[in-house]
């Protein structure tokens, strides 16, 4: 069970940036996985429905806290058009980063929050949570061709976004 | 030239930032908050559908519906033939008495 705990709150967390939003999101998985037990298809690994419940419950979260945003309530770090950072980056820090790495992590959250959904997923679930491209495929419900280019325009997107910053940056 | 290497070193220390990270761990209340929640779910009450007192119901309101139209067909076919015996029956407009 801390296993599965761990799981689901290290992909939260990653995702939503938000120590408080990824507990209640967590709280929310395990609620509907018992609620929901009888429904599991045992052909997927328990695992794998854990994620993807997970996953759609962050975005859900993820949108609606766009939709504030929309509204005026929150004050955007980037671009409304090119999504670049404007500001120095939120200060969420991934609490599981080594310390030698905390600053640039910061910096890397901050341009993973600007990519579009599905980039963001499977870069979350490729290079933090380290899975294989068939269980993303699984979880994402792609198959592992579109799961391999989302990856590699995650990766180009993230880049070009870091650069432009540095640019700006070196300008300032 | 020295700065796009900067650039770029600085682009894959950023990227490289999450090897050999640890997965974050959840606060220990978290399957407490979550059994507590179950507990305080609000019970749903299954309320079964009373089939066969529903069934029995429709048998006899079928039963009545059909009763009441052989009952009331036989009576118009009387108060018919009554009045076709009598014409004078029906030019006083008089009704079949029956007798219940």
């Amino acid at each position: 069970m801390a296993h599965y705990q761990q799981q689901v709150f290290n992909t939260a967390i990653s995702l939503v940036q938000d120590h408080g939003m990824a507990e209640d999101i967590a709280q929310e998985v395990f609620i509907t996985v018992y609620r929901s037990i009888a429904g599991f298809n045992e052909k997927a690994s328990l695992s794998t429905w854990l994620y993807r419940i997970a996953v759609n419950k962050c975005l859900d979260h993820l949108r609606s806290k766009t939709r504030q945003k929309r509204s005026g309530i929150f004050t955007s770090l980037f671009h409304k058009d090119t999504g670049e950072i404007m500001f120095e980056p939120a200060d969420f820090q991934h609490p599981g980063i080594q310390l030698e790495h905390k600053e640039n992590a910061r910096y890397l959250f901050a341009a993973i929050q600007v990519l579009p959904e599905n980039q963001k997923t499977v870069f979350v679930l490729a290079h933090i949570e380290d899975l294989p491209q068939k269980e993303i495929a699984e979880i994402m419900n792609i198959s592992v061709k579109a799961v391999e280019s989302l990856l590699q325009r995650a990766k180009a997107n993230l880049r070009k976004k870091l650069e432009s910053y540095y640019d700006r940056r070196k300008k300032d | 030239m020295e700065n796009n290497s900067n650039k770029e070193q600085w682009v894959r220390d950023v990227m490289n930032s999450t090897s050999g990270m640890q997965k974050a761990s959840p606060g220990e209340g978290l399957l407490a908050n979550v059994m507590a929640q179950l507990d305080n779910a609000p019970t749903t009450r299954i309320i079964r559908f009373p089939v066969k007192q529903w069934a029995a119901a429709a048998i006899l309101l079928l039963a009545l519906n059909v009763g009441s139209v052989i009952y009331f067909t036989n009576r118009s076919s009387n108060q018919e033939k009554t009045n076709t015996g009598n014409p004078l029956a029906a030019e006083m407009q008089l009704n079949a008495t029956y007798n219940y």
